[in-house]
């Protein structure tokens, strides 16, 4: 086996080198996903739990081809913490977008829509069942903050509304 | 600082300690999504002949090297991927990145490169 001779390991080494300047050139990280890794941090907030995607309709397969169908549905998302489900039912309107949701178990509590630009698009409040909704100019990136009586705020994940 | 101590210190907010992290990790991070074959949303899509082409042509890099590179295997092209990613990972790593046994990424990371660079050898005679 040649591949066993010193010269071929430092061949090799010198050809992982190379590709790797290639990989570098030909398909570096793009700027965006950087910018926005970096962006991540200001926006974590110690003090709130974060609520982990548990389900999006928007991700299944027959969601996909019922849309190229022409029989959009409204998208259907649902976040999960310790204690907590955060129920979305997400319409695109012309223009904009209305969010209804729902936690559960049903409790009032005050729900802040956060955009990946470090703004805040709307803040609104929760009822005594636990429902809201949420009317945005425009769709983006967003996640919630979910501020409750006497304990400690819950924050979803991301997504692109 | 160590990994560890980085996300302990971007953990508590520090944000200097936070963006060494994305620029040690980043590369890594994008080679194993592209190993996954992510091609969603944020999904970016590979480049394409044209961008190749001038990249190649602009001399600097080899050509031949990168078409042999192309001509791999999937196996291969993403463990050669993410072994050259810029924070180098641990086999026990790449391992887990790939569900891969540890054992059988030393001789398949052999295999592969000597493919590479018969294929090249091929690439460079056409050329």
């Amino acid at each position: 086996m040649s591949a066993d001779r010193p010269s071929d390991r430092s061949d090799d080494d010198r050809m992982l080198g190379e590709l790797r300047l290639l990989v570098g050139d030909v398909d570096p990280v793009p700027a965006e996903v950087t910018a926005f890794a970096r962006d991540a941090l200001g926006w974590r907030r110690v003090d709130a739990e974060l609520a982990e995607l548990l389900a999006d309709s928007a991700l299944e397969p027959e969601s996909v081809a019922a849309t190229r169908s022409g029989l959009a549905r409204a998208r259907s998302v649902t976040f999960k913490a310790s204690d907590l489900e955060i129920d979305l039912e997400v319409q695109h309107r012309d223009p904009g977008v209305l969010i209804l949701g729902q936690l559960a178990p049903a409790e009032p509590g005050e729900i802040e829509v956060q955009r990946d630009d470090s703004s805040v698009a709307r803040t609104v409040d929760a009822d005594e069942l636990g429902r809201f909704r949420i009317e945005l100019a425009e769709g983006g990136r967003i996640r919630l903050r979910v501020g409750r009586e006497s304990r400690p705020p819950i924050e979803t994940s991301w997504i692109t509304v | 600082m160590s990994p560890g101590d980085l996300l302990r210190a971007a953990a508590a907010g520090d944000e200097a300690a936070w963006n060494e992290i994305v620029d040690r990790f980043s590369s890594l991070v994008w080679a194993t999504a592209r190993a996954h074959r992510l091609s969603r949303d944020d999904a970016f899509e590979a480049p394409d002949d044209e961008t190749l082409d001038r990249l190649l042509l602009d001399g600097e890099r080899d050509g031949a090297l990168w078409r042999a590179f192309a001509r791999l295997s999937e196996r291969c092209k993403t463990l050669l991927r993410l072994l050259i990613a810029d924070e180098e990972p641990s086999y026990e790593e790449v391992g887990a990145a790939l569900g891969m046994p540890v054992g059988a990424i030393g001789p398949t990371r052999m295999r592969c490169l000597d493919k590479l660079r018969r294929t090249t050898e091929i690439a460079k005679l056409e050329a």
